[in-house]
């Protein structure tokens, strides 16, 4: 899969206070790979999405997608040229449905305005009915389809991660960013999600960009790495590579010292 | 959620039909004094179901109903005194204005828009807030209105106010607004569009990063809610047949608030209940108060009610349902059918 590249990061920089959550971070996602992106804890990973999605301003550097600039777009852009993203603590709208959860998504694409909405216009009904069915599509093809009508906030926890991957296709993606997915997860469900996501991408063709945890579940699914730490670039490649990576043993497991004394 | 979606049409019309047969009978049948309390009720229930948009259906907390009121009841007085009248009462008006002499419904619909429109000015800068500050912010809004009506006594005539004015509200026009209102707000929640908003007051990241147009949605929500509330402002003066700056003051809001807070918030069956229940109740209680000489009672009451329901009930009445009552109204029938 060496495609040209749908997102382009160059020298990404973030500054929060005095802290840098990331400093000068580049990397490519290519045309319908699956990608994973790997770090210690506070590396900066969620930062990266935040900013990529728009929901962060840049310090400094550039974001390209899909040949244009997007750094300093609000996430309602982003999401309109094509990203997509769910979120590591799980942001759903609580009070509504399942169902209702998936079709906000689609209202960017599908939806009416203000007037057919209110004067009942015959593309007013029809948008809804189309909303409604591909929305009742992307809950079938995460095995929801019974529990549309419950509250969402009712669900499972694992529920209701699938339901934030629904609602994230319901935009119709062509970038899909997944921000840890499996938190949270005890290893069945965590093996069973990496199979989702797997299935999905191979179905949908949709490029994937994969914050993880769960090396073992990364290290799976994913056709390309790469890896951040304490905000910057530390290596990228296949997982077998990434895996034997010195540089990423280190950042994972610590240093050992001259003297022979384990640091953490 | 999806049952009343499919329902809701012959619903509303079978409601609408039955509400006119009342109106029809209270307006032949009932005195003057009986008549303007129901059409108090009415008002409430358009106040009530225009202020749940912003402070239910987005989760705006805007205490800026009263400003938006002021705005059109003098548009909508000021367009339908008669030019000989405007001479007396307001020498200094603009030529353009004191030669208009409109209609009631078009006033009534210009004093809308033009609050409409003050919505949509203010709204870019206030909308940026959230939570308290919002509602600081649109509590500022009345006083700001207030001080404008007193000021610019050309057209206002100050704190005199405009009297006099001619008494062209009647039931039936408070009904149709009503009915609007209920069929506008309720088309709007049971949409994409109203989906969105709810999606905001859920969750305002994750609806943004699912394309949702925040702002946009705001600023709509707050112009729909600020034009309902200027018509009722419209309705109100050419009831009492007066207009001045303090007609309509924070008190209001309050009382307003009230209403869809205890409704539950985005509930549109809560509010219309709620507006009716406690406008009813504040005229029974009116001579218990004076008799005992307990002025205020019924506003300790009030605010008593609300605490036990926001302690035991957080979310309102309803919530964001809408309890079937046509339906519940109708059940008795299609048993008896049945037997």
């Amino acid at each position: 899969m060496g495609g040209t590249a749908i997102l382009t990061v160059s020298d990404l920089s973030k500054r929060f206070g005095g802290v840098r959550a990331l400093d000068g971070v580049s990397f490519e996602i290519r045309e319908g790979e699956l990608a994973g992106l790997i770090g210690p804890n506070g590396s900066g990973k969620t930062t990266a999405f935040n900013l990529i999605t728009g929901v962060f301003k840049p310090t400094a550097g550039t974001i390209t997608f899909r040949g244009t600039r997007v750094d300093g777009n609000p996430p309602d852009r982003n999401a309109a040229l094509g990203m997509s993203r769910t979120f590591q603590n799980i942001r759903l709208f609580r009070d509504l449905p399942v169902i209702d959860n998936v079709m906000v998504g689609l209202h960017m694409r599908h939806g009416t305005g203000f007037w057919p909405t209110v004067l009942r216009l015959p593309v007013a009904r029809r948008s809804e009915a189309e909303i409604r069915r591909r929305a009742l599509e992307k809950l079938e093809m995460l095995g929801l389809a019974a529990r549309a009508e419950q509250i969402v906030g009712s669900l499972p926890y694992g529920d209701q991660r699938k339901v934030e991957f629904a609602r994230a296709l319901a935009t119709e993606p062509s970038l899909l960013l997944l921000d840890e997915p499996t938190a949270g997860m005890n290893p069945q469900e965590t093996a069973d999600l990496g199979r989702t996501i797997q299935r999905l991408h191979r179905e949908l063709k949709i490029t994937t960009l994969l914050v993880e945890h769960d090396m073992k579940m990364v290290m799976g699914i994913c056709e390309r790495l790469i890896v951040v730490n304490q905000g910057r670039m530390l290596a990228s490649g296949a997982p077998a590579e990434i895996k034997a990576d010195p540089s990423v043993i280190e950042a994972y497991l610590g240093r050992r010292r001259k003297d022979g004394h384990a640091a953490a | 959620m999806s049952a009343p979606r499919n329902t809701f049409l012959p619903r509303f019309a079978i409601a609408a039909l039955v509400g006119a047969a009342l109106v029809a009978l209270a307006d032949a049948n009932l005195n003057p004094y009986l008549l303007s309390i129901i059409q108090f009720i009415g008002l409430n229930i358009i106040l009530a179901v225009s202020l749940n948009v912003t402070n239910g259906f987005i989760g705006l907390f805007s205490l800026g109903h009263p400003a938006f009121m002021t705005v059109g009841g003098y548009v909508a007085a000021i367009l339908v005194i008669p030019p000989e009248r405007k001479a007396a009462l307001l020498p200094d008006l603009p030529a353009f204005l004191a030669a208009q002499e409109w209609s009631f419904l078009p006033a009534l619909i210009a004093g809308g828009s033009v609050a409409a429109l003050v919505a949509l000015i203010v709204g870019f800068p206030v909308l940026r807030l959230r939570g308290h500050y919002l509602a600081v912010a649109t509590l500022g809004l009345i006083f700001i209105v207030q001080s404008f009506a007193v000021n610019l006594r050309g057209v206002t005539r100050g704190a005199l106010g405009l009297s006099g004015l001619p008494e062209l509200t009647n039931l039936w026009w408070v009904y149709l607004f009503c009915l609007v209102t209920i069929y506008v707000c309720w088309q709007l929640k049971h949409s994409s569009l109203g989906r969105t908003m709810l999606a905001i007051r859920e969750n305002e990241l994750a609806a943004s990063c699912l394309g949702v147009k925040v702002a946009r949605m705001r600023i709509l929500s707050f112009v729909l809610g600020a034009f309902l509330a200027g018509i009722a402002g419209g309705l109100w003066v050419h009831l009492v047949t007066l207009i001045s700056p303090s007609s309509f003051s924070f008190i209001l809001a309050f009382e307003i608030v009230v209403m869809v807070v205890l409704g539950g918030t985005g509930s549109i069956t809560g509010a219309v209940l709620v507006a009716v229940v406690l406008s009813v109740l504040t005229q029974l209680l009116r001579p218990v108060e004076e008799a005992a000489n307990l002025f205020g009672a019924s506003q300790m009451i009030v605010a008593f009610v609300v605490l036990v329901v926001l302690i035991t009930r957080p979310k309102g009445l309803f919530g964001t349902a809408e309890p079937d009552l046509v339906g519940w109204l109708l059940r008795p029938f299609r048993k008896s059918k049945a037997a």
